[in-house]
């Protein structure tokens, strides 16, 4: 399976598809983040909660951008026929698939890091130019990029999972966002009950977001474990029934 | 190398694509596999390697599966009919990552894209290649492993005259140097030419194993007598195990 890893990395650096979304994710992250500062009159800024809610508009986009990113790698093996060459190189299903998850969640760690880098410098900018001070390290900095960076792992799995088991690259990447940005929101706000326990709201919680909806950070990071356990296993059975198509 | 295919059936759904198909590749020949578009040809070489996973029946390579194989590409090559290749990459950096994923030197990927005439567009994008030179591309990568058994679905396909006449001089070439060759292909005259053994093909079941003589007892040509078992199976006995050694093929 190193060598599935290998390749699938190697594979993963010299796509620009992988270039051009972390490049995207950076700019939604930077974004989303100037976008929530900028509601804010400047003596808010200064606000524990004014901070948090920044920082979890940036995390959002990063964990969204992860998931796509999956989900294209993925897909693209079919589009392209790559499939067909891992197969004939590891014929064991379980083991392209667990390289293929494997580098999907270091892909999630680069945009997590990368998301949190971009955080830091647009937060430095922000309050500097609005002459606010602000403590880059204080715990509601940091947890919400730490939690975005296992969380972006996770969510790079579930895009590598999903791909797999759904392999059409427009019904996967738009059913993807459709789940995170569509459907989940309002269930969350709607039926929380339900809501709080689906991978998006998952992965919000392990960002350390208050919203009393959401599960705790611990709780959500297992129920974000279970739905990537789901996903990856989802897409080794499909490759396992259909072969590679 | 012997291949032996036994009974091996492939169920799309309700549709049966390949139907019961027996059939040997044995080593030291070149086994042409030829019936009409749709018949199953690309399916049954799919499943053979594992691409597919087989309704019935099952394919081996000296006594394996190709999922059981230790080292798989260097025991069989093959040609599909997708490249797997993303456009942007060079060939030189495609045969790089495949011979990565499959354990092999290095130092074979310039051979091997010397071996089909590639080495001095190795760097190109194989998206800006001509539909012969990615044909080219998707042999070297066959060749990498420099394995005992070469299946090739359509390996003709885009390629030029020269480039035919070159590739059917080198399947006679790896043939004499004891490989088990085995060739589809629906262009039945640029088969006749090369082929040892045949076997057609018809609506996914088979119609004929056997030798290109024992084909050709008539006075057409070999396509003749292929096309008249494509179109009437009635003129033709099919062929049977007895009558053909298959599919218990020895080299």
């Amino acid at each position: 399976m190193s060598r599935g890893v290998r390749v699938d990395a190697l594979n993963a650096i010299s796509t620009p598809t992988a270039w051009i979304l972390l490049a995207a994710s950076m700019v939604m992250a930077a974004g989303s983040l100037t976008a929530n500062l900028l509601a804010f009159e400047v003596d808010e800024l200064t606000a524990r909660a004014t901070l948090q809610q920044a920082m979890h508009a940036s995390t959002v986009a990063t964990l969204t951008f992860s998931l796509v990113a999956g989900l294209v790698s993925a897909t693209s093996d079919y589009r392209f026929g790559r499939i067909d060459q891992l197969l004939l190189s590891e014929p064991s299903h379980r083991a392209v698939v667990a390289a293929k998850a494997l580098v999907g969640a270091g892909v999630g760690v680069i945009y997590g890091l990368f998301g949190g880098i971009v955080a830091v410098a647009v937060l430095r900018v922000f309050y500097s130019v609005r002459d606010v001070p602000v403590d880059l390290t204080s715990t509601v900095v940091i947890e919400p990029l730490v939690g975005a960076v296992l969380a972006s792992a996770l969510f790079g799995m579930i895009g590598i999972g999903m791909g797999t088991a759904i392999r059409n690259q427009p019904a996967a990447v738009a059913g993807g966002l459709a789940m995170l940005l569509v459907v989940q929101p309002p269930m969350l706000i709607g039926l929380p009950e339900v809501g709080r326990w689906l991978p998006g709201a998952a992965g919000l919680s392990m960002t350390f977001n208050p919203d009393d909806a959401l599960l705790g950070a611990l709780q959500g990071g297992c129920v974000l474990v279970a739905w990537t356990a789901l996903a990856v296993i989802a897409g080794w059975r499909r490759l396992v029934a259909l072969g590679a198509g | 190398m012997s291949v032996v295919v036994d009974g091996l059936t492939k169920d799309f759904g309700a549709f049966r694509a390949v139907d019961d198909v027996s059939f040997g590749v044995p080593s030291g020949q070149v086994t042409g596999f030829v019936g009409v578009n749709g018949s199953g040809k690309t399916t049954t070489m799919r499943v053979m390697l594992g691409l597919l996973a087989p309704t019935a029946g099952s394919t081996t390579f000296d006594g394996r599966t190709y999922s059981d194989l230790p080292h798989p590409r260097r025991s069989v090559g093959a040609v599909v009919d997708r490249i797997g290749a993303h456009p942007g990459h060079s060939a030189r950096r495609h045969l790089t990552m495949v011979a990565t994923s499959a354990g092999l030197s290095l130092g074979r990927v310039d051979a091997a894209l010397d071996e089909v005439g590639l080495l001095d567009v190795a760097d190109r994008p194989i998206g800006r290649y001509s539909m012969g030179m990615t044909q080219r591309c998707a042999l070297a990568v066959a060749l990498l492993g420099e394995p005992e058994t070469l299946i090739l679905d359509e390996p003709a396909n885009g390629l030029d005259p020269a480039g035919i006449r070159w590739l059917r001089d080198r399947m006679r070439a790896w043939a004499d140097e004891g490989r088990a060759v085995m060739v589809s292909s629906h262009q039945l005259a640029e088969l006749a030419v090369v082929v040892d053994r045949l076997v057609v093909l018809r609506d996914g079941g088979v119609v004929f194993v056997g030798s290109v003589d024992a084909l050709q007892s008539g006075p057409g040509s070999l396509e003749d007598a292929v096309f008249d078992l494509l179109v009437d199976d009635s003129s033709v006995p099919v062929a049977t195990p007895t009558q053909n050694s298959t599919p218990a093929v020895t080299s």
